[in-house]
């Protein structure tokens, strides 16, 4: 019977007309003494509780209540009726509440802080930047059956990742012989972009078209030694000899 | 056509998507809707609403929080992308204006509308924010003599200490208009406010301001 006064935790016993029937010690030192659990409920949470309190069906209820000190929180109320009398264990939202609070107003700061202005640049700046990468792959006709593709960048594994697939398309539709890689303005190199050139050329074999590649710098010499890249193309001196040969 | 923006605006900040909620405001602007009225007929109905579901027990205070940050984005957004360029197009400079909420007082998604309502209309706006206790309001006060103060409160509670602002600036500064808002003045119809003059300005709907404004922009072509 007197399972809620000992509880080590704020909770009461109420009948249906809400009057508190047994209170635990905490309960008493988080509310004071209160003849009905309408006593403790802010102003504005009067209608929810009434209507959701009374509601045998409903188990978890958010109310905003007043404690001793006078002080407007919220709690979760956890509500359990059995015939005639309800027990409800009263959970009190603060930490998680000032958690999320401060989270938010984290946020708000950010967006004074950071600016509108580059939050939605950057959006833009990344909208641009794979634009920039399918340009830097431009499709150069020398000839019907000729194409070069400069290569602008650094080639890593996103340069050519963005345009593969558009240019091999352009090969088969316009059924090129012949393509020229130029080397000439790429920047740094990494395995994981000397591997996708040699998937591209590998592709393109596979489609009836044979690559050259030109304006290899010295830096880059090495790198692309390393991946036997001689078994794969057609290394030319400059870009001039080449396109005399096959245009 | 109100409510079906206030409804799917409210769906789409209770599901915190940034870019749908932005999506419908944008319309909005598109279709020529005012400032006014898309702070008035869309984002505060749109939160009413969710304070509503929440007393119908449909949502939990964190939704509250989420759909709190996305509104927050969204003002942020709207203010840098609707509002700035057009403050840019005016020169006409209708004041300083200094904006807050009363202590303890968290809710300024309405504090904040308000504020970029008088950036629109041409003042030179601080924005305090919320939980300003009165000691920091009087001293920015005094050292940047705005022409106008604007205070916030929702609480109850913290309606309650509206009266003691009031009297501490009125003392403070003489001529600086005060305009006292916030969901706490709609439901206490009867305010004890003994402190009031002819400075003080309760400002109750919408059209209280509107007509404040008009005021303002009257007497500043009068001098
Ligand atoms: C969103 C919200 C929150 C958000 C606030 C986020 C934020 N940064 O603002 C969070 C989740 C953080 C929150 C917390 C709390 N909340 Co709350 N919250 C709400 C809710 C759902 C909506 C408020 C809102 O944004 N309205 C929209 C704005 C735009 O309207 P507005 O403020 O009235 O502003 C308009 C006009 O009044 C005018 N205006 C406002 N100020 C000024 C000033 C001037 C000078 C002028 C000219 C005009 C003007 O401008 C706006 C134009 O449309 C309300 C429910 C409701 N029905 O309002 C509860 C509500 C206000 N909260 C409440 C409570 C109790 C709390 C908490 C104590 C506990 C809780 N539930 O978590 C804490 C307290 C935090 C604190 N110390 O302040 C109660 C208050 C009850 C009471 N007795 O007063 C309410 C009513 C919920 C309820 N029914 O019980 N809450």
């Amino acid at each position: 019977m007197s399972s809620i006064e000992t509880l080590a935790l704020p909770a009461i016993e109420m009948n249906k007309e809400m009057r508190v029937l047994q209170s635990s010690e905490e309960a008493l030192d988080l509310f004071g003494e209160g003849e009905k659990i309408t006593d403790w409920i802010d102003a504005e949470s009067q209608t929810k509780a009434e209507k959701f309190l009374l509601d045998t069906t409903q188990s978890k209820i958010e109310l905003n209540m007043i404690t001793k000190n006078n002080q407007t929180a919220l709690f979760t109320l956890h509500v359990k009726w059995t015939e005639e009398t309800c027990s409800i264990i009263f959970m009190e939202q603060e930490a998680l509440l000032l958690e999320l609070m401060t989270k938010i107003n984290e946020h708000k700061k950010r967006l004074q802080e950071t600016d509108m202005e580059l939050l939605l640049k950057n959006n833009q700046l990344n909208t641009s930047f794979q634009r920039i990468q399918e340009l830097s792959t431009a499709i150069i006709h020398l000839a019907p059956s000729v194409i070069l593709i400069p290569l602008f960048g650094d080639l890593d594994g996103t340069l050519l990742e963005q345009s593969k697939v558009r240019i091999l398309s352009h090969i088969s539709q316009n059924g090129v012989h012949e393509l020229i890689v130029d080397m000439q303005s790429v920047g740094k190199m990494e395995p994981e972009g000397i591997e996708q050139l040699i998937q591209l050329i590998g592709n393109c074999s596979l489609m009836g078209a044979k690559t050259y590649i030109t304006g290899v710098k010295p830096e880059h010499a090495d790198g692309l030694n390393r991946y036997n890249m001689l078994e794969y193309a057609t290394f030319i001196n400059t870009l001039k000899h080449t396109i005399a040969r096959l245009v | 056509m109100t409510a079906t923006y206030t409804q799917s605006f409210t769906n789409e900040i209770l599901s915190g998507d940034q870019e749908s909620s932005w999506s419908i405001i944008k319309q909005a602007v598109d279709e020529g809707k005012k400032t006014d009225y898309i702070f008035h007929h869309i984002i505060t109905p749109s939160m009413v609403e969710i304070g509503a579901l929440w007393q119908e027990n449909k949502i939990s205070v964190a939704d509250e929080h989420l759909a709190t940050a996305t509104c927050d984005f969204i003002l942020a957004r709207y203010k840098f992308e609707i509002l700035q360029p057009r403050i840019n197009q005016k020169d006409s400079v209708m004041g300083k204006a200094l904006f807050f909420c009363v202590e303890n007082e968290e809710h300024d998604l309405g504090i904040r509308m308000t504020a970029q309502l008088f950036e629109e209309e041409g003042y030179n706006v601080r924005m305090m924010g919320a939980n300003l206790p009165l000691e920091y309001v009087k001293e920015m006060a005094s050292v940047w003599m705005p022409d106008v103060v604007g205070v916030s409160a929702s609480m109850l509670a913290q309606g309650k200490k509206v009266p003691s602002y009031i009297q501490s600036f009125m003392e403070t500064l003489d001529g600086t208009e005060l305009l006292v808002g916030g969901r706490y003045l709609s439901l206490q119809a009867e305010e004890a406010l003994q402190s009031i003059n002819h400075r003080v300005t309760m400002v109750r709907s919408p059209e209280d301001l509107s007509k404040w404004m008009e005021k303002d922009r009257k007497r500043g072509e009068e001098d």
